[in-house]
């Protein structure tokens, strides 16, 4: 794979390119603490991407986390509010490599919208993701699905519980040998096996998905989640976004957590998601709150790891000094260069570090020389 | 460009007959070089060859857009990436295999000797059978006749090793053939040049 293009020179740019951005749309900044209690996430492992935790006990015995998370931690704060809230963060997060069981500090920024979310929220908030990675890159597509349309289609199916857990794993992989092999031996029709493969091979925009969805409409769930999709697209359509987001029902999330629409944020040259949100109202149910909320978090600590960053220059000049060199003359001259504008380095000569540095000087009788 | 990921070996090359066949062809290829990395820039492919269980991850990570990688090790790695089609080649099973006679004495904790560890657990949780997992890297035949193990979990091709050690199959896990998988960030960059190798795939089948 190539290397990924980007249109941010590196992380802090890109920081302060998505608060404006968040900002612009009326998001507050949200600051968290490092760590959580246990239980939080406990009662709620589902819902983390990796169930591996980093915990340690607090002086009083408690025992504490790193947080894996920022979501769960948001909720707990805001449950009691009345309002609408829109919050967006900016914090790492603390999980395990898949395989090698490493520890990794991921640098993620993302936002939430919980309280009363509607169409335009949520149209509004997939408009962000879609904007948070134009800032990033110029070739980018987001992956959009709605678990209320999956749910929808393998209720219609008669699935048991042990056949749909196998047929959405499949699903995610956009694998229909393996759906048309357990459906067979879960004796599900013809027509409906034909109908899930379908939903899980298609990927295009909502102009070309769409049309092919009338056919999968099975019941009730799934022609409200189409009636959904439908109106997601007019508002993207609006704002500019919708020829970036594509339909795509391999996109999942756990089903105890996620009702709405999920997505996930590509960028060509990164062969991972660097990008992932969806509709969680199930989730703040937990929390005894009666409100929607959905979010995305923007993974920039992964997507920092695969660009190619030549080193950029040590500074635009370096000063040699030496033993006898007179250190007042010496200030004064880095004084002069940065005062107009240059970066200045200073070393001992005899240095044998290499630098790269436009120009070289040493001090000899009160002067720059240049090297 | 679609960069692909080929297994060395048997499988490797059946796989990639069939890619000439439908126009994917690479005559660098079939020169006998050294080289690892063939391309052909007319028909807009790059291969390469990779160990069998190494195809997965060069995909995962992006390094190819596509592999053909065998049922066996999605399994056990469970990489994140799409599997696009049965290339309905490279057919075995997975199977539970004992010496001949073996009865699974349930007072005791099953001795499995394999390669296929995650594959193993996940067959035997899903039983509720407590296990104790020995991971070897070849040879995993003998384990039972030296009473390394009690049985084995591991590929039954047509099933002559065992039989020729005095050991049979007793249980299929699941049937194993090669998969194309792809990228999932190449899938959506390279859309088009994906889709069609994997339509005329499929007409070449039917």
């Amino acid at each position: 794979m190539d290397y990924p293009i980007l249109n941010v020179k590196n992380e802090d740019e890109a920081v302060i390119a998505l608060k404006n951005l968040y900002r612009m749309y009326g998001y507050l900044p949200y600051k968290m603490s490092k760590f959580e209690e246990y239980d939080l996430y406990v009662e709620n492992k589902n819902f983390l991407v990796s169930d591996d935790i980093i915990t340690f006990s607090d002086f009083n015995g408690k025992l504490m986390a790193l947080k894996p998370d920022v979501t769960l931690s948001i909720i707990k704060k805001v449950r009691s509010s009345a309002h609408t809230e829109k919050l967006f963060y900016h914090e790492n997060v603390y999980r395990a490599l898949k395989n090698t069981k490493e520890v990794r500090e991921i640098l993620q920024m993302g936002l939430e919208c919980i309280g009363d979310v509607g169409t335009y929220e949520t149209a509004e908030v997939l408009m962000l993701a879609t904007k948070s990675l134009a800032v990033l890159s110029s070739n980018y597509v987001i992956d959009i699905s709605h678990m209320g349309f999956i749910n929808g289609i393998l209720k219609a199916a008669g699935a048991d519980f042990a056949a749909c857990t196998e047929i959405m794993t499949h699903i995610k992989e956009k694998n229909p040998h393996d759906i048309s092999k357990v459906c067979d031996k879960a004796g599900i029709s013809k027509d409906m096996t034909e109908k899930i493969c379908k939903a899980a091979t298609l990927w295009g925009s909502f102009d070309e998905i769409l049309p092919a969805l009338k056919e999968l409409d099975v019941n009730d769930e799934t022609e409200a989640a189409i009636k959904e999709l439908e109106a997601i697209y007019e508002i993207l359509k609006v704002n500019g976004c919708s020829d970036y987001v594509k339909i795509d029902f391999s996109v999942m999330n756990d089903m105890s957590y996620y009702n709405g629409v999920v997505f996930r944020g590509f960028i060509e040259g990164v062969p991972v998601n660097v990008l992932s949100g969806g509709r969680y109202d199930k989730l703040t149910e937990r929390f005894g709150m009666k409100s929607g909320a959905i979010g995305f978090a923007v993974y920039l600590g992964i997507l920092w790891q695969y660009i190619a960053t030549p080193k950029t220059s040590d500074a635009d000049v370096v000063i040699y000094y030496s033993e006898d060199t007179d250190l007042t003359v010496l200030t004064k001259k880095v004084k002069e260069l940065t005062e107009m504008g240059s970066t200045v380095t200073v070393y001992k000569s005899g240095c044998k570090k290499q630098l790269k540095c436009a120009k070289k000087f040493e001090i000899s009788g009160g002067r720059l020389v240049e090297l | 460009m679609i960069n692909i990921a080929l297994p060395k070996g048997r499988l490797g090359e059946k796989v990639y007959n069939k890619l000439k066949a439908i126009g994917y062809g690479c005559p660098a290829i079939e020169e006998n070089s050294r080289k690892l990395i063939f391309e052909n820039e007319e028909n807009g492919v790059r291969y390469f060859w990779a160990k069998p269980s190494d195809v997965a991850i060069y995909v995962e990570r992006g390094a190819a857009d596509i592999g053909v990688a065998g049922k066996d090790i999605l399994l056990e790695y469970e990489p994140d990436i799409y599997e696009l089609s049965d290339l309905d080649i490279g057919k075995c099973r997975m199977c539970v295999a004992a010496k001949k006679g073996f009865e699974d004495n349930t007072e005791r904790v099953l001795r499995v000797a394999t390669k296929f560890p995650n594959i193993a657990r996940n067959y035997y949780s899903k039983l509720s059978r407590e296990i104790d997992i020995i991971k070897l890297n070849g040879s995993i035949e003998i384990a039972p006749i030296l009473n390394l193990s009690d049985v084995i979990v591991d590929i039954v091709e047509t099933g002559t090793t065992l039989l020729e050690n005095d050991l049979e199959p007793i249980e299929t896990i699941v049937p194993i053939s090669a998969r194309l998988i792809a990228n999932k960030t190449g899938y959506k960059f390279k859309y088009d040049e994906i889709s069609k190798l994997c339509e005329k795939l499929k007409e070449l089948a039917e």
